[in-house]
């Protein structure tokens, strides 16, 4: 019996480094490219370093400077402005579109909306945002060409506080709906049919349905899709980087940007790494706040 | 073992012509080993000719390997941010290539050796460089006397001009002491609007706002600059700057012979089309006429007003501090500024096109005589009149980007040229100090 005992013992063990083994490279890659780097960037916001010189220890100087910069504040602003305008969008479209999707239709048609919308997202940030400087070009643009059959002076999208937000928000929607589209439509193809075919019986009209059965049902996914589209739009950088280079003036310019800035272009790698220490703190508490509210309205 | 007299002498002469032979040999001795050359990787062509610089070099010196390291980037600034990140990931290059833009930048931060010990030890070797290199353009490596760089080339900012468009509107060509009042006449009667949809298709002039080497000739021309002489405080509130802004905003919205930002795609070719005048650039351009066999333009010094003043920025090679092999990086450097290697500067070895900069050699630039434009002289010619370098205090990358955020806030018409000069001149306190 103590024999068997011990062998049980032993093959959980060979089980247990079994599973180890496997998670392995997950967990190392975990550690050196996101643990890693977020421990060195906390330790070099306690320096001074300018990249080409030896570091100086400065404490919490840097966070001391985030509070006493006179931009942080507007550029914060115009990232949070951002989010508000590309987050429900992408989520209500990417959600319609998922809805126009999930009806009868022939397979061959709707994978040929679904590859449709999703083909943006596969291609890279930087290379749409070029694409659409072309189309949102003041005097040569597509964009404003078809708005002038309609009547509509010459917009011009990427060189005006009022429309280069607007032109970062379309570029960026473009671009990453398809993804939304792809989970909600996943999200809705896994809710059971029944439920529909009761609600049919019972007399209820689409719309009903669509209020009673869809939308509890899909709250995990619009949970998931909530969380990861506020973290990205926090983190928000080659649209605007691209498009409008963050102007005029800091219209356009990102958090993101903002470190890269000091970074990469003034050499103030120990400012730029508080920068994304509040920015990571930020991104926690927004998450925090989504989850703790998920409770509320996310029925598992 | 007692030695003789005679097998002492023998010994110690052997000894001695050991010793005398070894020293001579070692002072004949060609550099050997590794160098690292960090360049700005720029053009499609940028590697290449370095590669057959090298291999001309390696004919003279054999033994030295040059290890190349191209930097990619849109402007100096990028160059010089990849070349920071570069040294930061544990790299440790010999030379560079670098541009007044990062000389300040460098030399601050004790990264560059001051080149006067090498200069005089090859002084008569150099005599002939120094003779036919301006003045003007080693002043700009020139900090507290040392000499930190080799200037290669360089680059002044002049008015390219249309000549079939000034013909057509029976305009003369702007003379060598042109002002900018006959520069806004003749930019006001070359705007256009040919298709008659209300909006102008047709441009007198293009290139406000951009990189600060777009910005400051028109600073200059007033006789004043961005920041005070010794890099200690800006002065953007100086009325020569705040009209200089004003001027590069009415440009678009009161004379309306500009475009405004975003209007264009490629000022070169709208140039060689007729679409735009003229427009303010180095020597840079001329590459791109000549592949596009345009030969119907010329240029001509910048207007002033009234005072001309030409805007310059130079670039040449250094050595880093931390240079392991200092006498093979001062051979490669001595080579690297030759007129050998300043000829390909003229043209292109394969596609014989004019290219980019300038050449510091004034005898090597004379063989810009051989393309348009006809003023050529206008390019090295300026070093004589009026010039100032490009502002570039230690922090110029911040400096470019605070002014350049305000100006493109001003040319949007989106903010006042006093409240954005007043802003920038509050944000450039920090940045613009010697505390």
């Amino acid at each position: 019996m103590a024999e068997k005992v011990l062998t049980v013992k032993a093959m959980k063990r060979r089980e247990m480094w079994t599973a180890y083994a496997f998670i392995a490279p997950t967990f190392i890659g975990f550690f050196i490219f996101i643990i890693g780097p977020m421990l060195i960037s906390f330790a070099i916001s306690l320096f001074d370093w300018n990249l080409l010189t030896p570091p100086k220890y400065i404490g919490l100087g840097n966070f001391e400077q985030l509070f006493r910069d006179p931009r942080i504040g507007s550029v914060y602003l115009t990232t949070f402005k951002l989010a508000i305008m590309i987050v429900p969008t992408n989520m209500v479209l990417g959600m319609v579109l998922a809805v126009l999707l999930d009806r009868n239709m022939p397979g061959l048609v709707r994978n040929f909306f679904k590859a449709s919308y999703f083909f943006p997202f596969v291609v890279s940030a930087v290379a749409v945002s070029i694409i659409w400087t072309f189309m949102f070009h003041r005097d040569l643009g597509p964009v404003n060409y078809y708005l002038g059959l309609l009547g509509i002076e010459r917009i011009p999208w990427l060189n005006s506080s009022t429309y280069s937000p607007i032109a970062v928000m379309i570029a960026d929607v473009w671009r990453n709906v398809g993804f939304y589209v792809l989970v909600f439509l996943g999200g809705m193809q896994a809710i059971p049919r029944d439920f529909y075919e009761a609600a049919e019986v019972d007399g209820a009209s689409a719309w009903r349905q669509f209020r009673h059965i869809t939308l509890p049902l899909l709250s995990p996914t619009i949970l998931f899709l909530g969380v990861i589209s506020v973290i990205g739009a926090l983190q928000i950088f080659e649209q605007p980087q691209i498009l409008t280079n963050g102007g005029p003036g800091d219209a356009t310019r990102t958090i993101v940007m903002y470190l890269y800035e000091h970074g990469f272009k003034f050499f103030d790698m120990g400012y730029a790494s508080a920068i994304a220490i509040s920015l990571f703190a930020i991104i926690l508490v927004f998450t925090g706040l989504q989850l703790r509210l998920s409770r509320r309205w996310v029925f598992y | 073992m007692k030695l003789t007299s005679a097998t002492k002498v023998l010994f110690l002469s052997i000894c001695l012509i050991i010793m005398v032979t070894g020293a001579v040999g070692a002072q004949d001795a060609a550099p050997t080993g590794d160098i690292t050359f960090v360049f700005w990787d720029n053009t499609t062509e940028t590697r290449a000719g370095w590669e057959a610089h090298v291999a001309r070099f390696n004919e003279k010196f054999p033994d030295i390997h040059v290890n190349l390291i191209g930097v990619p980037g849109i402007a100096w600034s990028d160059y010089l941010n990849g070349t920071a990140t570069l040294i930061a990931g544990g790299e440790q290059p010999d030379i560079i290539w670098v541009a007044t833009e990062g000389v300040r930048f460098l030399v601050d931060l004790g990264l560059m050796m001051p080149l006067n010990d090498l200069v005089e030890q090859n002084a008569e070797e150099l005599q002939p460089y120094f003779d036919d290199t301006a003045s003007t353009l080693l002043d700009g490596f020139r900090i507290d006397d040392s000499l930190y760089f080799l200037p290669y080339s360089w680059n002044n900012m002049v008015i390219y001009y249309n000549k079939n468009m000034f013909d057509a509107a029976g305009l003369d060509y702007p003379a060598a002491d042109w002002t900018r009042d006959d520069f806004v006449a003749a930019a006001t009667a070359l705007t256009a609007d040919t298709d008659g949809d209300g909006q102008n298709d047709q441009y007198g002039f293009s290139g406000s706002g951009g990189p600060m080497f777009f910005t400051l000739p028109w600073v200059f021309a007033n006789g004043t600059d961005i920041v005070t002489d010794d890099f200690c405080a800006p002065n953007l509130l100086d009325p020569g700057v705040i009209d200089a802004v004003q001027f590069m905003h009415d440009m678009i919205y009161e004379y309306k012979f500009a475009p405004a930002p975003g209007t264009l795609t490629n000022t070169e070719i709208q140039f060689i089309n007729g679409e735009v005048a003229m427009f303010g650039a180095g020597r840079w351009p001329t590459g791109t006429m000549y592949r596009e066999g345009f030969e119907d333009f010329d240029i001509q010094l910048w207007p002033g007003n009234p005072e001309q003043t030409t805007e310059f920025g130079v670039d040449g090679f250094g050595i880093f501090q931390s240079s392991q092999n200092v006498p093979a990086s001062w051979e490669f450097l001595k080579y690297m500024s030759s007129q050998e290697v300043q000829q390909g500067l003229v043209a292109s070895v394969d596609s014989g096109s004019p290219l980019g900069n300038i050449p510091a050699s004034r005898t090597v630039a004379e063989g810009l005589s051989a393309f348009p434009p006809a003023n050529y002289g206008a390019f090295y010619g300026s070093l004589d009149g009026n010039v100032r370098p490009v502002t570039a205090p230690p922090r110029f990358n911040e400096m470019e980007s605070i002014v350049a955020r305000y100006i493109d806030q001003v040319l949007a018409d989106e903010m006042t040229v006093e409240d954005a000069m007043n802003a920038a001149q509050t944000e450039l306190m920090s940045v613009i100090s010697c505390n």
